[in-house]
């Protein structure tokens, strides 16, 4: 509450320098930086899975695959998913799959098995603790 | 007696499947006999039907594998082949492709004889012995 005419009294002066100095500028913490990174560190673990697929795949299998930031790793160019997936069609669509944080992922490995269909180097993700067989 | 595996596969439905790796039953019973005796993996693919063997060592992997029609999903021709490629490999840093051939095509009516598969297998064996010598 102001004096009449609109003159600050000390206490409020002295008030609001003591509440400048217990508000520390955020961008000189260290600890914001540190927590930034690991918040992104951990949203790019979480980053999704995409399957390739076409008229032959299986709607429940565990295989996918991903790439280095949110998007899919081939985007809609089938043909380069087909060579680098080493997938024996050609693929006519992409699809999202969220894995849950609690659910184990093996991976990733390259796609290298079956060269007569491309060649390879993607990389493959299975859902589950061990590659099936 | 060697199971045929009936996981949930990616390309085919699951009466197929089983049709199809049975039909690699004697060849699966021989790679896993040549596994033993010349101590190396057994090749096993969950999602196309084929078997074979790993050859490892430091850096590179070679497979010798018998597998299905690679356009099978295209023609529905079943015939198989015995295809080998080999995998340098520096895990998490390198994975290329270094070769790929097809050595022969095996006829369906072929690929339960027995003395056949394995003499087919044995020879390259052999080759890979005698060129490592």
């Amino acid at each position: 509450m102001g004096s009449p005419g609109g003159n600050l009294t000390t206490d409020q002066i002295r008030n609001m320098d003591s509440a400048g100095l217990e508000a520390p500028n955020p961008l000189l913490d260290p600890a914001n930086y540190i927590g930034g990174l690991g918040t992104g560190a951990i949203k790019w673990a979480n980053r999704p899975y995409w399957r390739y697929i076409g008229s032959n795949s299986n709607p429940t299998s565990g295989w996918m695959t991903r790439g280095w930031g949110w998007k899919p790793p081939y985007g809609t160019n089938f043909s380069e998913a087909k060579n680098a997936l080493q997938m024996p069609f050609e693929p006519t669509e992409v699809t999202r799959i969220d894995v849950p944080w609690y659910q184990p992922v093996r991976g990733p490995r390259p796609a290298n098995l079956h060269p007569e269909w491309g060649g390879g180097g993607g990389s493959e993700y299975f859902r589950g603790w061990r590659w099936p067989e | 007696m060697i199971s045929v595996s009936s996981a949930s596969v990616d390309y085919f439905p699951e009466n197929e499947w089983k049709a199809l790796t049975q039909k690699l039953s004697i060849a699966i019973s021989v790679c896993s006999e040549l596994a033993r005796e010349y101590k190396c993996d057994l090749f096993v693919d969950s999602r196309w039907p084929a078997t074979g063997l790993k050859l490892r060592n430091l850096l590179q992997t070679r497979y010798i594998r018998i597998t299905l029609n690679p356009n099978y999903l295209v023609n529905k021709e079943t015939f198989f082949e015995l295809r080998e490629h080999t995998v340098v490999r520096v895990p998490f840093i390198y994975s290329k492709i270094k070769g790929h051939r097809l050595l022969i095509v095996i006829p369906e009516d072929r690929i339960q004889h027995k003395e056949y598969i394995y003499s087919l297998i044995l020879q390259l064996l052999e080759k890979s012995a005698a060129d490592a010598t």
